[in-house]
This record gives C-alpha cells, sequence and structure tokens, in this order.
C-alpha cells in the first residue's frame, strides 16, 4: 500500500485509464468513468483486481472530471510520459486552489496525484469527524473463515490483521499489526457479521478507535453441507446394504452415532438423527440428515457376476417403468 | 474477547459511525433500504448489518453517481445475486456428491 517517498514514480496517463483521448469532451470523460465503474465498483464487482482498478478509475475521474484540475493534470502530461519514471518538474508550484476541497471522503488517491495536487486535494473530509479537531479511526472489515465446528461451542480464534494509521495531517503511515483472540458465538451463520468495538484503526487526536468487523464466512466442509441450522450428510451404501438394510457408524460434528439403515432404502432417500445439526441463537439444535446413495462396486470377479446374473433373472424389475408409459 | 452481536445505534450516532448526513439517511429509510423500525427518526435502531448496508449505499451513491431509487434497486438485487450464487455454489457441491468424476 505504501510507496517510499521518492522523488521518482510511475507516471499516470488518466487519459488511458479512462480508455479516452485526451481531446474528450467533459460528456465524453463522465460517461467512460460511469462505465467503468460500474464495472470495477468493489461492491458490485466480483473480477479480481476490481478494487485496484476502481481506485485508478476514481483517481483519473477526480482529475479529469474537474477542469482545473485537468488543466494543471495536462500540463505535467506535457513534461513527463508513461514508461519513464515521473519527476514532479523543477519549479513546480501547484495552484493551491484545491485546499477547500472537501468532496469524496475516504479516498485513496496515489503518491502521483498527491505530488501534483498536494495531500488537500485528496485527504477530504473523513466520516467521524470529532468536534475538537480529532478524528475518529476508520472501522476495518475483514473476512474470517471458521470451520462448521467452530460455530457449535465457544470457540476461540487467534486473528492476525491490519489497520490503517494517519497522522495529524491525515497522512497515511505503515499500517499496524494486530493479533487479537476472538470468542466465536455460537450459532453464528455465513455472512454475519461480528463487531469488536474500538478494534479498528486507531483515533487521531484522542477521538475514539474504530471498531472492527468480522465477516463469518462457513468453510465449506469435507462431510457435512448445510441447509439452515441442518446438517446433510451423504452415506454411500453397497446395493445389498440397501436391499437388506444394515447398521452404520455415522460420523457427527461431535463424535458418531449409529445409523440403521432400513431394508429396501433408496437413493435420495432421507434419513434424520435428531439434535445433531448445528446450534442457533436461540439455543435450539438443527437436526442431521443422512442422504443414501447406492453405490456399486467399481470390479466384481466371476462368481459375483454370476450372483448378478441370477438375480437379474430373479427380481423382475423394471427401473424405467416411468418411460415405457409415455407414447 | 468478547464479541458482540447485538449492538444497536441511535441515528445521530449511526450517521456518524457511517460517515453520513442525517438526509441521507433518510432517504436510505424512506427508500426501504433499512428498516430501523420505529414511527418516529427519534425511535430508529440501527444494527451492524445496517451499517454494512448504509456505507455501502453511500458508496454506491457517491462512486456511481446513482439516485436513491437506484441505490435501492441494485442493493436488493445485488443481494439477491449473492444469495443465489451462495445457493448454487451450494447445490452444486450437493450435485457433486452423486457425480462421478
Amino acid at each position: 500500500m505504501l510507496e517510499p517517498q521518492g522523488s521518482s514514480m510511475d507516471f499516470k496517463d488518466y487519459y488511458a485509464i479512462l480508455g479516452v483521448p485526451d481531446s474528450a469532451d467533459d460528456k465524453a470523460i463522465k460517461t467512460a468513468y460511469r462505465k467503468l465503474a460500474r464495472k470495477y465498483h468493489p461492491d458490485v464487482s466480483r473480477e479480481a483486481g476490481a478494487e485496484e482498478k476502481f481506485k485508478e478509475v476514481a483517481e483519473a475521474y477526480e482529475v479529469l472530471g474537474n477542469a482545473e484540475k485537468r488543466a494543471e493534470y495536462d500540463e505535467v502530461r506535457r513534461y513527463g510520459r508513461a514508461g519513464a519514471g515521473f519527476e514532479v518538474p523543477p519549479g513546480w508550484q501547484r495552484s493551491g486552489s484545491f485546499g477547500d476541497y472537501a468532496g469524496h471522503p475516504g479516498r485513496d488517491f496515489s503518491d502521483f496525484f498527491e505530488a501534483i495536487f498536494g495531500s488537500a486535494g485528496r485527504a477530504g473530509e473523513a466520516p467521524g469527524r470529532g468536534r475538537e479537531g480529532g478524528r475518529r479511526g476508520q472501522d476495518v472489515e475483514m473476512e474470517l473463515p471458521i470451520f462448521l465446528e467452530d460455530t457449535l461451542a465457544d470457540e476461540s480464534k487467534k486473528i492476525l490483521y491490519q489497520v490503517p494509521q494517519y497522522d495529524s495531517a491525515g497522512r497515511r503511515l505503515a499500517d499496524i499489526d494486530k493479533t487479537l483472540n476472538v470468542k466465536i458465538p455460537p450459532g453464528v451463520g455465513d455472512r454475519e457479521r461480528i463487531r469488536l468495538k474500538g478494534q479498528g484503526a486507531p483515533g487521531i487526536g484522542g477521538a475514539p478507535n474504530g471498531d472492527l468487523y468480522l465477516v463469518i464466512r462457513l468453510v465449506p466442509h469435507p462431510l457435512f453441507d448445510v441447509e439452515g441450522h441442518n446438517l446433510i450428510i451423504t452415506v454411500p451404501l453397497a446395493p445389498w446394504e440397501a436391499a437388506l438394510g444394515t447398521k452404520v457408524t455415522l460420523p457427527t460434528l461431535k463424535g458418531k452415532v449409529n445409523l440403521t439403515i432400513p431394508a429396501n432404502s433408496q437413493t435420495g432417500q432421507r434419513l434424520r438423527i435428531k439434535g445433531r445439526g448445528l446450534v442457533s441463537k436461540l439455543g435450539t439444535t438443527g437436526d442431521l440428515y443422512a442422504l443414501l446413495k447406492v453405490v456399486m462396486p467399481s470390479r466384481n470377479d466371476e462368481a459375483t457376476q454370476q450372483l448378478w446374473k441370477q438375480l437379474a433373472e430373479q427380481a423382475g424389475f423394471d427401473p424405467r417403468t416411468e418411460w415405457s408409459k409415455r407414447p | 474477547m468478547i464479541t458482540s452481536l447485538s449492538v444497536q445505534w441511535r441515528m445521530d450516532e449511526f450517521c456518524e459511525l457511517a460517515g453520513l448526513p442525517a438526509e441521507c439517511l433518510i432517504e436510505i429509510v424512506e427508500q426501504g433500504i433499512l428498516d430501523p423500525g420505529g414511527q418516529a427518526p427519534e425511535e430508529w435502531l440501527f444494527d451492524a448489518a445496517a451499517l454494512a448496508i448504509a456505507k455501502r449505499a453511500a458508496r454506491l451513491q457517491r462512486d456511481l453517481e446513482i439516485d436513491w431509487p437506484g441505490i435501492a434497486l441494485a442493493l436488493s438485487l445485488l443481494d439477491e445475486l449473492e444469495q443465489l450464487r451462495a445457493e448454487n455454489a451450494m447445490l452444486k457441491r450437493r450435485l457433486g456428491r452423486f457425480l462421478q468424476e
């Protein structure tokens, strides 16, 4: 995120970023921005790298969408070109007319932008500015992948994360690494948010810290699928187990249970094991469903083949009666 | 570290956290993007999920220059999309257990 403050940086061609010629009028620039913003907005797009792309596009529009800034940028652009390292022209004086700019809070523009327009062009008013000049720290949001097992009890999870840090002038400093032991409340669901008060970015000038929000993501389990508060486990059965019935030892999220498979069971049939699902916030517990799936052995020897033949002759079973009903 | 799921804020506090002017929040509630309960704004209560939605609505309004009815529509469609994606991923996983590789 933070680049070393050098005298040289990459030149940003805002026209190329918006995909417009440098002769484009305001309307064309606006249209190009809107199109790209809809495509890459991090709240809309799931494309990889969308957020970075959107930031670039927003920065380009911030400059090209404003007549004064565009004029200053055009001047700089005549001096330095993409590809070569960019240096602020010697004797460069920014007009200083952007000091009162307070348009877009919470945006992070590049060093290149700052070199031309200064941090005043960028700062805007961050949310939560206190009355005494202090500023509440930013809220930080992160995804927390958890296993189904973690939702059953008061599990603790150690999390590592970074929070942004700003000095009193609004300049971004190196991120702070933080570690926290978090108790996962029983019954949390996928995409649910947990708030950790005051664990976000530090406040400035005595203002309170921001909060940390953890967005729960349930990690898909190799054995269990989730349906509300119920769990589903697929139980493979040999054809004769399905025909004659059997007992299987079934894994659950907590220990094992014995399950009786009745004779003449079918693929797709569900058997309920009460109270072995996920817990809800109200303290009730869902059920576990055993979903039966008849599977064939991958190979048969001669003798087994013989037995299947015998069965085929005796059983007189047509599994496709449905088809023959149709004209 | 104790975690809290059931935090609730009143309007002024919520506006500060979301970085939203009160007029915008009123607009968001009137569009049905958030339902804070209560008859009058003084009775409104917002939770952590509402904060995430409000921030998202504010970003869309700022960055995409959409009006509030458009945002209400976009948010409900995005939400539906996310639910359908989650459901689709889940059904695919379940179907995968019955298919041969």
